[in-house]
């Protein structure tokens, strides 16, 4: 039987907090305790949680941008974060990820080809006629029109367009996992369903698998097959997103669901 | 003249226009938005980004760009505020009226206690001594229900987390009693059951003192839980308002139908796609003269583009700017 995809086993980050005294060492903050999940290519893992809860740390980790204090990250089988570094940088074709900031996350100085191209500079056999036909190609795929975009610079786009090149940059790669940490927190609601939209034939075009970061609720119940829900760095809840959204188990999860605004009306 | 305070609403906007300096010459930020807010009333301004939402907030405030230009009118408790010379506005700002950002990090001074943020108004408006205002306001942070709000008063922006600092952005606006709070993206910044908490502080803030909230959001969800008016703004104007039910109701505008429909909800059916609005929102400088919206809209006909549609009542206190509203239902 072919492993999954992502399968992480007793996750664990510990976080040393600034000492406050001189002689005492600082707090230590465990910022994930004991997370595990499979995730398997082509589908979409979906985690949700409040500030603090180690969504972000979760991502850092599979990611391999940060070791786990314990337990382990294995990408088709193998340890990420036991991979040497050339092995690594070779695996990282196959993860990439996608912040939730568009208007940090891209080089307001890099022309858009070099932008979305710049993943495969570290891949040696593309040549640069090759990167940027692929990045074109990227462009394309997310929606974007290459002729015209490939040398302007990201001041001239929208939000929702940057978003649009990030994803092109992840996916010129062709990876097989994308990392999104809150895709569409930043953007207007319908620039937002576009984009979503835009993901959802991506993932079935290419049969990319999604590990999708989000606060809310309604953007999870739509993207995700299996849900965690996070909390003080612990999954406190995980199912299917229908069957944890209709009747969740755990009170933080129905915390969760109780501050999602009602119409006034319906109260 | 005075109006009678009882007949004049709060906040009478009428006719208001925005014009910035750009690039590519003089454009239209605001064109012609009008509404009133009476006292301790709530009203909510809906829309995208750059629909002008913001623009609104700030000309109320007074804290337009440099080089905006303005005209219509803004009146405040039956004063003309856009008459009114910087240190008149000064005395009024953070006084009768106050307003709260989205971002509460970079409203507070980091420098500064936020006891001390809180008593400058109080000090600067209301003339109270050091002692006095800051009794004053470790009662506005229990006002607010910060936790231990002694302990904290002289506590730095940093030591609190987001949902405590918006607190005390709060407190501070409501230190002199405003009859109107304006909050532009009060919760945007912070977590779900944080937002609620704070929106329900400001629910229960505004019952308690009669003040009236123009609240300002991009969250369709956030307005029909905690306003009774709803404005819908699209490339500087108003294309939809009336009481909030109403609107959610009828949706009468194609806009106010595409955001509706765009939101995702929670139990929808995932293998339909969300609905999207085509095209995008025009640069400020190539406004059209019709209305802004008919490049976007499946409704569209040759005498939508040719002057902006003037608003058209829907039913009482329900108007819509869209001379094809009832055909698109």
């Amino acid at each position: 039987m072919t492993p999954p995809l992502v399968e992480a086993v007793g996750l664990e980050r510990r976080y040393r907090l600034p000492r406050e005294h001189l002689f005492t060492p600082g707090a230590a903050v465990q910022a994930l305790d004991d997370v595990s999940f499979t995730l398997r290519a082509g589908s979409t893992l979906g985690v949700v949680g409040e500030s603090g809860s180690g969504k972000s740390t979760l991502a850092r980790l599979v990611m391999a941008l940060e070791a786990p204090s314990a337990g382990s990250v294995r990408f088709e089988g193998r340890d990420l974060h036991a991979m040497d570094a050339a092995a690594l940088r070779h695996a990282r074709r196959d993860f990439q990820m996608v912040f939730q900031d568009p208007f940090s996350s891209l080089d307001p100085r890099m022309s858009i080809a070099r932008t979305v191209a710049e993943p495969l500079e570290r891949l040696a056999h593309v040549s640069r006629a090759e990167r940027r036909e692929r990045a074109a190609a990227m462009l394309d795929a997310v929606g974007l029109n290459a002729a015209q975009d490939l040398d302007r610079v990201p001041h001239e786009f929208s939000g929702g367009q940057r978003q649009r090149i990030a994803i092109a940059r992840a996916l010129v790669t062709q990876p097989k996992l994308i990392v999104a940490d809150e895709p569409v927190s930043a953007l207007d609601v319908s620039v937002q369903a576009q984009v979503l939209n835009l993901m959802q034939d991506l993932q079935q075009r290419f049969g990319l698998a999604y590990l999708f970061i989000s606060h809310d609720l309604a953007v999870i119940d739509r993207m995700a097959d299996e849900l965690l829900v996070l909390q003080h760095g612990r999954v406190v809840e995980r199912g299917r997103p229908n069957e944890v959204l209709r009747a969740p188990a755990h009170p933080y999860t129905r915390r969760l669901l109780a501050a999602v605004p009602r119409p006034a009306w319906q109260r | 003249m005075t109006p009678g305070r009882t007949s004049a609403p709060l906040l009478d906007v009428r006719d208001l226009r925005v014009t910035l300096p750009t690039a590519q010459g003089p454009a239209q930020a605001l064109r012609g938005v009008s509404f009133a807010l009476e006292r301790g009333g709530t009203l909510g301004l809906i829309g995208e980004s750059g629909c002008g939402k913001s623009m609104t907030a700030l000309a109320l405030m007074g804290l337009l760009p440099e080089g905006a230009g303005v005209s219509g009118s803004i009146r405040f408790e039956g004063r003309e505020l856009t008459a009114l010379d910087e240190d008149a506005l000064c005395r009024l700002r953070g006084d009768r009226f106050a307003m709260v950002f989205q971002e509460p990090m970079t409203a507070l001074n980091p420098l500064h206690p936020i006891g001390h943020q809180i008593a400058e108004p109080l000090r600067l408006h209301r003339g109270l001594d050091a002692r006095a205002a800051r009794a004053e306001a470790l009662r506005l942070l229990e006002r607010v229900q910060l936790p231990q709000a002694r302990e904290r008063l002289d506590a730095y922006p940093h030591q609190l987390s987001g949902g405590q600092r918006q607190r005390v952005v709060i407190a501070i606006a409501l230190a002199c009693g405003p009859d109107l709070l304006i909050a532009d993206e009060p919760t945007t910044a912070l977590d779900t059951t944080i937002q609620q908490e704070v929106l329900d502080l400001l629910d229960e803030l505004r019952r308690d003192g009669g003040m009236a909230l123009l609240l300002i959001s991009h969250n369709l969800d956030v307005m029909a839980a905690h306003v009774e008016r709803l404005a819908v703004m699209y490339g500087g104007s108003i294309v939809e308002s009336g009481p909030t039910q109403q609107v959610f109701e009828r949706l009468a505008h194609p806009y106010t139908r595409g955001l509706f429909a765009a939101r995702p909800r929670l139990g929808t059916d995932r293998a339909v796609p969300l609905a999207t609005i085509a095209g995008r929102v025009p640069a400020l400088h190539e406004m059209p003269a019709g209305c802004v919206f008919a490049d976007r809209c499946a409704w569209a006909v040759d005498a939508c583009r040719t002057a902006l549609p003037a608003p058209t009542a829907v039913s009482a206190g329900h108007s819509v700017r869209c001379i094809r509203w009832e055909a698109g239902r």
